[in-house]
């Protein structure tokens, strides 16, 4: 468990957290529903926060509404101090905002290797396509450097064999895996994981747990993981924030939530 | 006031024709999801055959009409067994290519028919190839009728009145019939639809016979009024497709309307509007116009938008070889080309010739469609501005290279302005606006006389660059190849570089796209900006290999058949566009030597579309497949070596003691399934017995609906066995099951929202004293027997579900959470149903994630946690503390 700048409680004062995203009283209505209802979440610098909640709940919304996919009805999500309630998903992944999806979406018609560079390089460097029709792009300044992140990232993720084949052709494991080493592979500084694990062997999932873990010991990176897999959750998390209906039902350490007759009895119905 | 009657008589008969047209790509599009362009080509071939038997054979209209109708209703169901069933999966590309490659055969073959009949056996009947307005189904010489101002002829009489009767006949079907009730809920839900017990398969041969044989009937009537050729009945059916559109690919009712508005509306647009007479074509364009402008702002793709929806590509196999392979055979084609340019004829050099210029044309798909994953169908009016503009340029007095560099970049502009429908529109609605905007171009820019020099057009000669006089077709041909080369190399460039890498990205997935900071938008104009610039080279290429340009040389429909050859040979790679190329120009030659007919080529397009179906990426993949495969074999070894999950059984049955008594109803036995590569259940064993609730447990993901899926039918179990009533039903289609006596309470209300109440109840209950006493039940549903389901509150939408089982109590029901999102005074409701079913003998399997609520009700219970039993006993011995630990410990 990884404790450094955050105490074990959680119950640190924002100021003392050093902020990186801070999400505050969020609203999104889908018709006359109410997804999410003046939800808030405050993510440390190098902080990882879990959101658990029943079917329902709002968690994949709230995901949808930090990394810019759904505009909310009211409310602010602010990255490193700036707003970027209005910015879109695009400009958010450039600026940091890095994300995995509930169903995989690996790029199936590259290959293992091209996914996680396309994810590093971006589209929009100097001298523009031509230098790419003319065969040029290796020689642009960075590519070298992006390269090497890349190579560093197959081998965190242990993709390293996979390199060349069809992202489209991998069994889950190595595709949720390699969807990670794609949010990881640009140095986010905000990571949102959405169920990382769902459909995943234990041995498996122990392999993504392993190399989050070792990415996070020498990066600085806050970390919102959505997932079904309480015990993950539990396993992994600085602090976990539980949603029901919408709203925030209880937030805390494991230890404490586990023990939460809120949160048993909103599993329990 | 004379002049406006006639001009809505006239508009009023070919909007009947539109509507039949546009009814019937509605009613086969909304079951199959498959657009079948071949809709006018079936038009065309019914009256040919009609027109063979009344004028060839002389036989009196009305069995000809029946054996007409009865002959390409049967064609319909044999194209739907062949093609369509299979293309339901199928990438967008893949489906416009199949139903186009249709388009073109059918009608081929059809007068190949006729041909061999006169040629070979000496027939006595016409050859039936561009005959100018056929006589229809009325008299001929026609009737023609004065009633006061209107005048109207027998057979514009009869196109309407045909129209009307389809019409109220096709709507007595489908509103007023247990048959037409099954499509209907097909279209509504056609997942649902199985589990009401219903033969979707049935239904979807049904629909492709009818839509044929309404398209066969449009065509007879139509008759009269077009002439007997492919072409005319293929530009009917553009209009069609705008009525469709309006229709959104869903209402009968508005295909109709749409199809008689713009009928009238071309009609008078034509007769009035002379506001913009200085462009003659304006008044044509009209339906493309709608077309175009009903697309951009009817079919806007939401999925896209939600970016939930990640189409499954697969990766060029190529692209991993080494350098070496990969250049190996584009050199030995090379010098084999080469060679050929100076061994054949002066006739088949000029062939070769056309096809280098043709191949770079075709290169222009690789990259939009190939690697840009959007079907554009407007090729080959980028090629033609492209000529037009050199040709324009050149008799002004510019040299021809630069003229070309001028061409080439002006194309790239109108590209660029192309992709703008491509941000709001996917699929089949990007293909049919880009096919709007190409005809557009057709009947109003390449119609602009001084643009394009009327019908003659513009001579285009041969350059001399440099020390190279490319006159002769040799120098000319071996300069095109290096020109093809240096194409492949840039789409070679592209496709490894940033932004190709880009633009795959997006084609993959938009949202996964966005999400590392990739910009859809810029990837599709980049697509259509190279796409275009490629096609209108290939354009001036082709114009100075002819050495003129004309309109009438490259039309629009011609872009669709060089989407299908390419698409047949082999779309994702640049050798597939330069093998279709050649194949395009050689093949008349290579088939000339075996018959002397000239309809064998489109005939191999046709059969080319029922290969398509069976191998998806081409014959070029098909071919070079098995290499391939070999490797990806390996690789998929590697990948098994990652380890996966095994399978920890931990559950025995449930079978409570004392209860021998009690019939086990459904027993599952090692049960594995999943979506895909995504194994969910990973063998569970589980028995449901008669006359008790099994309740089943687990929190979010654990696998709960999936398991509800695999017994009802709804997904294929990947092993294991599912047995109903001792029963092995593993491979049996949802509708069998149902019929077997299951019934499924699916996840989202089980109910047909398009469809009313009564409807929905006469679904499952076909005898009206079951609907009453279903009504005497649940008097709230009594009350709003005509409304329709999507209208009701989600209580009442769970009951209308509920209902049918109080008054028919099934063997086996498979009830998913039916309380989800359920106010608890209705829930209760619905768990009292449950009682009764229970009372009546019949076994409930009913999956929760919330225990407390439904634990009273249960008998036994099953614990699922990530996709295994981890408990599985009687209600009585669930401890409910340690069931709260184990939704917070899921996996530890």
């Amino acid at each position: 468990m990884r404790g450094a700048p955050v105490g074990p409680s959680g119950s640190v004062p924002v100021a003392a957290r050093d902020t990186v995203l801070e999400v505050s009283e969020v609203a999104v209505q889908f018709g006359g529903v109410r997804a999410i209802d003046d939800a808030s979440l405050v993510v440390g610098r190098r902080e990882l926060v879990g959101v658990i909640g029943p079917n329902g709940a709002g968690k994949t919304t709230l995901f949808d509404v930090i990394s810019g996919f759904r505009r909310p009805t009211r409310g602010r999500v602010e990255l490193d101090g700036t707003d970027v309630t209005g910015r879109s998903v695009a400009w958010r992944a450039r600026h940091g905002v890095r994300r995995t999806f509930q169903r995989q979406q690996v790029f199936g018609a590259l290959t293992v290797r091209e996914n996680l560079l396309a994810a590093v390089e971006g589209d929009r460097m100097r001298g523009g396509v031509v230098v790419d029709l003319l065969g040029l792009s290796s020689r642009r300044s960075g590519a070298s450097r992006q390269a090497r992140r890349v190579d560093d990232v197959l081998e965190l993720c242990d993709l390293g064999a996979l390199r060349d084949v069809p992202a489209g052709s991998l069994p889950i494991g190595a595709a949720r895996m390699l969807e990670l080493g794609r949010a990881l592979v640009h140095e986010p500084r905000v990571l949102l994981l959405d169920e990382p694990t769902s459909g995943l062997g234990e041995a498996e999932a122990a392999a993504m747990s392993t190399a989050l873990r070792a990415y996070l010991a020498d990066h600085e990176c806050g970390v919102v993981l959505v997932e079904h897999d309480v015990g993950f959750v539990m396993d992994h998390c600085d602090r976990i924030v539980v949603l029901n209906l919408g709203a925030v039902l209880a937030a805390g350490p494991p230890d404490v939530i586990r023990a939460d007759p809120a949160v048993r009895a909103a599993y329990l119905g | 006031m004379d002049k406006l009657i006639a001009l809505l008589v006239s508009g009023a008969v070919s909007g009947a024709v539109y509507s039949l047209l546009a009814i019937g790509l509605v009613l086969t599009y909304s079951v199959s999801r498959v657009f079948n362009f071949a809709q006018g080509a079936i038009a065309f071939a019914a009256t040919l055959l009609f027109y063979e038997l009344t004028q060839g054979l002389h036989w009196p209209t009305v069995p000809a009409l029946v054996v007409s109708i009865a002959v390409v209703s049967a064609l319909g169901l044999l194209v739907n067994e062949v093609v369509f069933r299979r293309l339901a999966e199928a990438e967008d590309a893949t489906k416009i290519v199949a139903t186009v490659g249709l388009s073109i055969a059918i009608p081929a073959l059809a007068l190949l028919i006729v041909e061999t009949a006169v040629d070979t056996f000496h027939a006595s009947i016409p050859r039936g190839d561009n005959i100018f307005l056929p006589p229809g189904l009325g008299p001929s010489p026609k009737h023609i009728w004065h009633w006061g101002p209107v005048t109207i002829d027998s057979n514009q009489v009869i196109a309407l009145s045909v129209a009307v009767v389809v019409s109220i006949g096709l709507w007595l079907l489908v509103n007023h019939t247990r048959t037409g009730l099954r499509m209907r809920a097909t279209v509504d839900r056609g997942s649902l639809a199985e589990y009401r017990g219903i033969d979707t398969i049935a239904v979807s041969r049904l629909a492709y016979a009818l839509s044929f044989g309404i398209a066969g009937l449009a065509g007879i009537t139509g008759a009269p009024f077009l002439s007997l050729t492919p072409t005319d009945y293929t530009g009917i059916l553009v209009v069609a497709a705008a009525a469709a559109v309006f229709a959104r690919l869903r209402s009968l009712p508005m295909a109709l309307v749409g199809g008689l508005l713009l009928g009238l509306a071309q009609s008078l647009f034509s007769g009035y509007v002379h506001l913009f007479e200085s462009i003659p074509g304006l008044a044509s364009a009209l339906p493309y116009l709608l077309l175009f402008f009903g697309l951009f702002f009817l079919a806007r793709d939401r999925r896209r938008i939600a970016g939930q929806v990640a189409e499954p590509v697969a990766a060029d196999p190529v692209a991993a070889l080494v350098w070496w392979r990969r250049l190996l055979p584009w050199a030995v084609g090379s010098v084999g080309l080469v060679v050929a340019f100076y061994v054949v004829s002066d006739y088949q050099l000029s062939l070769l010739t056309r096809g280098m210029a043709l191949a770079i044309i075709f290169l222009s798909f690789t990259v939009v469609t190939g690697i840009g994953g959007m079907v554009s169908l407007s090729q080959a009016s980028f090629a033609l501005l492209g000529a037009m503009v050199v040709g324009k340029l050149v008799a002004g007095g510019m040299a021809l290279v630069p003229a070309t560099i001028v061409a080439v970049a002006v194309t790239a502009l109108v590209g660029a302005l192309f992709a703008l429908p491509a941000l709001r529109l996917g699929g089949l609605s990007l293909a049919l606006s880009t096919l709007a905007l190409a005809l557009i171009g057709d009947t109003v820019l390449f119609a602009y006389k001084p643009f394009t020099n009327g019908s003659y057009g513009w001579t285009v000669p041969r350059p001399t660059i440099g020390p190279f006089d490319l006159g002769t077709d040799r120098a000319m041909a071996c300069a095109l190849l290096v020109v093809v080369l240096v194409i492949v190399w840039i789409i070679g460039n592209l496709r490894r570089s940033p932004s190709g890498r880009a633009i795959l990205a997006v084609r993959s997935s938009e949202a996964a796209a966005s999400s590392v900071g990739l910009s859809t938008a810029r990837s599709k104009f980049r697509v259509f900006v190279i796409s275009s610039a490629i096609a209108s080279l290939g354009g001036v290429m082709l114009a100075t290999v002819n050495g003129s340009v004309s309109s009438a040389s490259l039309p629009a429909q011609v872009g669709l058949s060089w989407l299908a050859i390419v698409v047949l040979v082999g779309i994702r790679r640049p050798a597939g566009a330069v093998i279709a190329a050649l194949l395009f120009v050689l093949s008349p030659e290579i088939i000339g030597h075996l018959t002397s007919s000239n309809r064998i080529q489109d005939i191999l397009f046709g059969l080319g579309a029922v290969q398509l179906a069976k191998s998806p990426d081409g014959i070029l993949t098909a071919f070079t497949g098995a290499r391939t495969r070999a490797r990806n074999r390996r690789a998929a070894v590697t990948v098994a070596d990652m380890p996966v999950a095994t399978n920890t059984p931990v559950a025995s049955p449930v079978r409570a003691a004392g209860l021998a008594e009690a019939t086990p109803i459904l027993e599952l036995e090692g049960l594995h399934a999943g979506y895909g590569a995504v194994e969910v259940l990973h063998g569970i064993d589980l028995t449901v017995l008669a006359g008790r609730i099994t309740l089943l447990l687990g929190a979010g993901g654990a696998g709960k609906s999936t398991l509800c899926a695999a017994v009802g039918g709804g997904l294929a179990a990947t092993g294991g066995e599912v047995r109903f009533q001792g029963e092995d039903v593993t491979v049996l289609a949802a509708h069998g099951r149902i019929r077997r006596g299951m019934a499924i309470a699916p996840e989202s209300r089980g109910i047909f929202p398009g469809c009313t109440v009564a409807e929905n109840l006469a679904v499952v209950l076909p005898d009206a004293a079951d609907r009453e006493l279903a009504y005497e039940r649940f008097p709230a549903l009594a009350s709003r027997r005509r409304v329709e389901a999507g209208y009701l509150s989600g209580g009442e939408q769970q009951m209308l579900a509920l209902a049918p089982l109080v008054v028919k109590p099934p063997t086996l029901l498979i009830a998913d959470e039916p309380g989800l999102g359920l106010a608890p005074m209705i829930v209760d409701q619905v768990y009292d149903v449950l009682r009764e079913l229970r009372a009546a003998g019949t076994a409930v399997l009913l999956s929760e994630e919330k225990a407390s609520r439904v634990l009273h009700l249960a008998d036994d219970v099953a614990f699922l946690t990530l996709g295994r039993l981890s408990w599985a006993g009687p209600a009585a011995d669930v401890d409910v503390d340690r069931l709260a630990d184990s939704y917070l410990e899921a996996r530890r």
